[in-house]
């Protein structure tokens, strides 16, 4: 019996100090390794006709093969309307996808005209800007200054062009009062 | 109250908002509430119209429209209508449908009264339909 004991342990401890260590699978899923990158960089975009269709410096744009996109930390873009009106967007991240017609901000995304007329200013966690039709929409809540007035709400559709707004729920504003007698 | 609401900034909620924020005109649809000091408006939907950025004129339609304020020193005022234009700089109210105005002093019924937020006055014009008009008797003054 203490025979029989003593080859079961020499099997388990065989067992425990020479098996094989397993082969884990790779734990690290992050971003698809991208094929280039740039360093403090800017690119400008034209449309089908040549024109200057947006302006984009940052220090940093990674290209994802796969998706034959582009990741971009702190984005300084410039947009430019119909009447030749630029639109400064900065924001922590920005994504441009493959066809190149839409560009998506994340966090702290603040866009403003440049008009010393009449300054407008957007800010909002997440701004999808597309440029070829000069619209942008959020589904996140927006803050839209404007000729005096502060509009917020949640869900935002906004044409750049003929500066006409939709806010989809939760609207607020504040103006201020009339002119005084 | 009434003589200081005007000169406070306005506040605007709604359900969903559109317009142009050029041109400054704000359209308000659902729940629309605007406050201004002790002015309070209460709509189905509403049009708001800046003027050099500032609050120029509105419109509000409801079923009905209603307003509340505090008239310095004399309560409050409630009134109620289908549509209500109001014009800021003006200061003049004016109230179309089915209209009622409720004041301390006494109230009003017509289907067109142009209601002035400075003086208080109220003019049902000539519109054609009838006018009601009821004037609370002074309280009586203690005899010793």
């Amino acid at each position: 019996m203490f025979i029989l004991l003593l080859i079961g342990a020499v099997i388990t401890s065989y067992w425990v100090w020479f098996r094989p260590e397993p082969v884990l699978p790779d734990a690290f899923v992050g971003p698809p390794r991208s094929d280039y990158e740039l360093g403090q960089f800017d690119m400008q975009v034209f449309d089908d006709n040549g024109k200057l269709s947006y302006y984009v410096e940052a220090p940093r744009l990674s290209r994802d093969a796969q998706r034959e996109s582009f990741t971009i930390d702190r984005p300084r873009v410039r947009l430019y309307d119909q009447r030749e009106q630029n639109w400064l967007i900065t924001a922590k991240s920005g994504y441009i996808d493959v066809k190149a017609d839409r560009i998506d901000f994340d966090q702290n995304v603040v866009m403003q005209r440049d008009s010393n007329v009449d300054p407008m200013r957007f800010k909002s966690d997440q701004i999808t800007a597309f440029h070829k039709e000069g619209r942008v929409e959020t589904a996140t809540p927006i803050e839209i200054k404007a000729r005096g007035a502060t509009l917020t709400g949640t869900g935002l559709k906004a044409n750049l062009n003929d500066k006409t707004y939709v806010i989809e729920k939760d609207f607020h504003a504040t103006m201020p009062p009339a002119r005084s007698r | 109250g009434q003589s200081t609401d005007r000169e406070l900034p306005m506040s605007l909620k709604s359900d969903t908002s559109n317009g142009n924020l050029e041109e400054g005109r704000v359209t308000l649809a659902g729940n629309v509430e605007i406050t201004q000091g002790s002015l309070i408006i209460r709509a189905n939907s509403g049009e708001i119209l800046q003027v050099d950025g500032r609050f120029d004129r509105a419109n509000f339609d409801g079923t009905p429209v209603t307003i509340e304020q505090d008239i310095d020193g004399q309560g409050k005022l409630h009134a109620e209508a289908k549509r209500v234009e109001y014009q800021v700089e003006k200061e003049v109210i004016t109230l179309i449908g089915g209209v009622k105005i409720d004041r301390p002093r006494g109230s009003m019924r017509g289907e067109r009264i142009v209601y002035n937020l400075a003086t208080g006055d109220m003019d049902a014009g000539n519109s054609g339909s009838r006018v009601e008009l009821i004037i609370q008797p002074k309280p009586k003054t203690k005899t010793n």
